[in-house]
């Protein structure tokens, strides 16, 4: 066998989960190869350093009150959620999708070649999106309508084509981040003080130019 | 390994039987929580995620088929609760560059990074640094122990992907520790 060979047996080899087998080679292989045996030294080096992570235990009581603080939640979990009022919602969509958009211009920047990747694939890629992201250049225009007529949130503007880019860029966000629908549910999350100043920071920015 | 034990107990539950549900939850409440340590290297998340585990275990138990031992359904849970975790992590540290105030949930206590030294930093680190799939077959591997057979059924990947994935972790932790080991000497 060859070193490459050997070294993807090693670990299992020093584990003692190799089939019978393969030992034999390995150990003839290792008697006669100094480079494989330091390799074994260093496989033997880092299982030591591995089994020396502890695991810090919880609080003293949480086990004592696992039962009973499970039990609560399960309970709470019956309940029915609160319901955040129309104009807080809507608020959070747009907020959420203006990250979205953000979010995938950095990826754009930062990652441009699995973007290229994607679009080759898109027909496949859309197919398999969440459900909630295919339509998020509706939903765009919906809170941009919306925006317009509340609150001005700086000059937004998306031609049909930033539209089909959003959505194709929403799409990688749901396949190796985040889905629209968790960003919604984390800027839930925040106190209002912490979104109201999101909200200011994004403003200052112009997504026209980012995009 | 399938645990008959186990079996038993969620048939008693589908029938009814609230008690049973207690007994599965006493059984591996602490194999989930190290679990998720392992994956979120946080004790205050760990502790938190473990209930939610389990409080999603008791909402969809009706559905277990028993295709699996009881604990690779709950560790698919667990697993999937903390990628999921891990990814809101990211995205609060990205919030960050709009001047939000970031939550320092991996920071923990004062006390407890002295006690960390700096091996347990080091070893952080590099657990850290592995891509998700190698970080999440590592741990259900190494340090739970899990045939590939039952990490391939937790990551709903092949067994041979699940072999590439702990080998290639193994891989990189080699590099990344024993490069720390030797600066210590
Ligand atoms: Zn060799």
């Amino acid at each position: 066998m060859k070193c490459k060979e050997i070294h993807f047996l090693l670990n299992d080899y020093f584990e003692g989960s190799l089939p019978d087998e393969d030992i034999t080679g390995v150990r003839q292989h290792l008697s006669e190869c100094e480079s494989c045996r330091l390799k074994l030294k260093e496989i033997e080096l880092i299982h030591n350093v591995l089994t020396q992570d502890s695991i810090p235990q919880p609080e003293e009581n949480f086990w004592v009150n696992f039962l009973p603080e499970l039990r609560s939640r399960i309970e709470e979990k019956r309940k029915p959620r609160k319901i955040l009022v129309p104009q807080t919602r809507l608020a959070l969509g747009f907020l959420s999708i203006l990250l979205v958009a953000i979010i995938s211009f950095q990826l754009f920047r930062t990652d441009q070649r699995k973007l290229a990747e994607m679009k080759s694939n898109q027909n496949v890629e859309i197919a398999v999106a969440d459900p909630n992201l295919s339509s998020s250049a509706d939903q765009l225009a919906d809170a941009l309508s919306a925006e317009s007529t509340q609150t001005s949130t700086g000059g937004v503007i998306l031609s049909e084509e930033e539209k089909r880019n959003l959505d194709l860029t929403g799409t990688l966000l749901a396949e190796d981040y985040l889905s629209q629908k968790e960003i919604g549910s984390i800027l839930d999350e925040l106190s209002s003080e912490e979104l109201k100043k999101l909200e200011e920071n994004i403003n200052q920015l112009k997504l026209t130019n980012i995009l | 390994m399938i645990d008959q034990d186990d079996f038993q107990l969620v048939r008693r539950f589908k029938e009814g039987e609230e008690k049973a549900f207690n007994q599965l939850v006493l059984r591996h409440q602490k194999r989930i929580y190290n679990l998720i340590y392992r994956m979120t290297r946080n004790r205050e998340d760990a502790a938190d995620l473990s209930l939610e585990v389990f409080v999603r275990a008791y909402k969809s138990l009706k559905d277990f088929e028993e295709r699996s031992s009881f604990y690779v359904w709950i560790a698919k849970i667990a697993v999937n609760l903390s990628l999921n975790f891990l990814k809101r992590e990211k995205f609060r540290s990205f919030l960050s560059i709009f001047d939000i105030e970031e939550r320092t949930a991996t920071s923990g206590s004062a006390a407890e990074s002295m006690e960390r030294g700096e091996l347990k930093l080091a070893i952080d680190r590099a657990i850290r640094s592995l891509p998700t799939r190698q970080r999440t077959a590592f741990v259900l591997k190494y340090y739970q122990e899990m045939s590939h057979q039952e990490i391939a059924e937790v990551m709903e990947i092949t067994e041979g992907a699940s072999k590439a994935n702990y080998f290639q972790a193994i891989q990189k932790l080699q590099k990344l520790l024993v490069q720390y080991r030797e600066r210590l000497k």
